[in-house]
């Protein structure tokens, strides 16, 4: 039995907490590193007609076999990044391509026999989908859902602001950072859309973005569900002027800030059959808590971090990770 | 599929017999510069001792399976009742051609009609079914002793050459899948 965490090498200490969660289960962890593949670490998967597919990983972790691996804790991924940048691109591009396909097809063998997957890559590349978050969201009960729109259209987008109040912010489903000439980074973060943006729209020949109803804000949660464990942390958000419109611009300054959490019961069972509906086992939850008591979903991350949860307010997340690829490990 | 060495080199003791090499990632990726490379080759022995290229990208390496001709098959599992399209090309006039067909020039290989057996186009449906998939093209290599052997099924594969060098009605059965 063993536990294969797909990751990369300069991760934090997430994946080490959950392998020691499951070490300590008495299952073994292997850690792939993917940025290692295929440059330091060994793969193969054997087809031959008359056998189950075999296959075999070796690296710096030890050697394990497709056999042995019983539950897949799916993470990070960056397959490739020390194929020197000197190869040329044209050989370099499918070379990454084909080490890709490489791992993803060992972990689609994986779970076509029968490994457990938290979650599946192909089941978190549909779920990671916004639009199709909020349209199954709309329909779990107990989930409050903000008017949003998806669009690169101005015409649209000044037609939507102008039926929202209290106004509308803009954000984007991926979230990045774009470097400027000093190389400083400058993560994309939610915006309030003023007046002078609406008249100037045009950018949207270029990308298209997400614009919702701007909401007001007494807390902001980070609901944390693994399984059918649903932990809920909330953060006070307008203390902090830069904080208001999105409180990553202050995570840092935040971090000390977070406390638990009471979600309401028709909250926990809307975000748990959002979750079934997705086919989700691990989820990383935002809401906005209104003044007048509204939990309203924006996202749920299919692998969205949870390191800082575990110091404060401490929420046992990697020992629930660990239960659940222990116990589907030891169901088959 | 490795980009372990010594298992290629297992691989190919235990085969005792001639091995292909060819890569996941589709020819479409070639098409800027590095076709040699992307395209299925016979592995000669100088090759097997020099295999320090894996370190920076794995492979497939296949038996040589002896070829007659190859078959795409365009498979349409629509949920009444699902058909095969298929096409044979012959391409072993050309040099290039006999390890992969994409290697030879039109000239040298032409579409004609591919029969294929009905187990044959049963498991086909049902394969592409397993997959979840309605359509796919699939690539079989029938050898000279009649032997049907899957190689590849593409979701989103080619099949309009099927169709104009062949009338297969393969864009009315995907129509037909559409509406029902």
């Amino acid at each position: 039995m063993t536990v294969l965490i797909i990751t990369r090498s300069d991760d934090n200490v997430s994946p080490a907490r959950v392998a020691a969660a499951v070490e300590a289960r008495g299952v073994r962890a292997y850690r792939l590193d993917t940025d290692r593949f295929p440059t330091e670490i060994r793969v193969s998967i054997d087809d031959q007609p008359d056998a189950p597919t075999r296959g075999r990983i070796s690296g710096p972790a030890g050697d394990v076999t497709l056999e042995e691996i019983t539950s897949v804790y799916y993470r990070r991924f960056n397959v490739g990044a020390r194929i020197p940048s000197e190869l040329e691109p044209p050989l370099r591009a499918p070379s990454v391509e084909e080490s890709r396909r490489v791992l993803h097809g060992l972990l689609a063998v994986l779970s076509a026999s029968g490994a457990f997957g938290l979650d599946r890559i192909d089941v978190v590349r549909r779920a990671e989908n916004k639009p199709l978050q909020m349209a199954l969201a709309r329909l779990a009960d107990g989930l409050d859902t903000p008017r949003t729109l998806v669009s690169n259209d101005p015409a649209a987008v000044r037609a939507f602001a102008a039926r929202q109040p209290a106004g509308i912010i803009a954000k984007m489903m991926a979230s990045f950072a774009v470097y400027d000439e000093a190389g400083r980074e400058n993560v994309v973060f939610t915006n309030p859309v003023r007046d002078e943006d609406l008249a100037d729209l045009d950018g949207l020949s270029l990308c298209p973005m997400t614009f919702q109803e701007r909401l007001p804000k007494a807390l902001e949660l980070r609901v944390t569900v693994v399984g059918d464990r649903v932990m809920a942390a909330s953060i006070d958000s307008q203390a902090l002027p830069r904080a208001r419109s999105d409180w990553r611009r202050e995570g840092v300054a935040l971090l000390n800030e977070w406390r638990h959490y009471e979600l309401p019961p028709a909250v926990r069972a809307g975000a748990l059959a959002l979750m079934g509906a997705l086919g989700l086992h691990y989820g990383a939850f935002d809401f906005i808590v209104t003044p007048d008591g509204r939990h309203v979903f924006l996202e749920v991350n299919p692998c969205g971090e949870f390191m800082w949860l575990l110091e404060r307010p401490g929420l046992p997340i990697d020992e629930a990770l660990a239960d659940l690829l222990c116990d589907r490990a030891r169901d088959r | 599929m490795t980009n372990d060495p010594p298992e290629v080199l297992v691989f190919h003791e235990a085969l005792r017999g001639p091995m292909i090499a060819k890569m996941l990632t589709p020819l479409t990726q070639s098409m800027h510069g590095a076709s040699a490379f992307v395209r299925t080759s016979l592995v000669r022995p100088e090759d097997l001792r020099d295999l320090e290229g894996l370190r920076h990208s794995p492979m497939v390496f296949q038996e040589q399976v002896a070829k007659a001709y190859e078959l795409r098959v365009a498979v349409v599992a629509a949920p009444g009742g699902g058909r095969c399209f298929a096409g044979a090309i012959d391409a072993t006039r050309s040099t290039a051609g006999q390890i992969d067909w994409r290697g030879a020039s039109p000239s040298q290989v032409a579409w004609r009609p591919g029969a294929l057996p009905d187990e044959v186009a049963t498991r086909l449906l049902a394969l592409t079914r397993a997959l979840d998939l309605v359509y796919g093209a699939v690539d079989l290599i029938v050898t000279p002793d009649g032997r049907h052997v899957f190689l590849e099924i593409n979701p989103a594969g080619e099949w309009g050459m099927l169709e104009r060098d062949l009338g297969l009605p393969i864009a009315s059965a995907l129509a037909d899948a559409l509406l029902q």
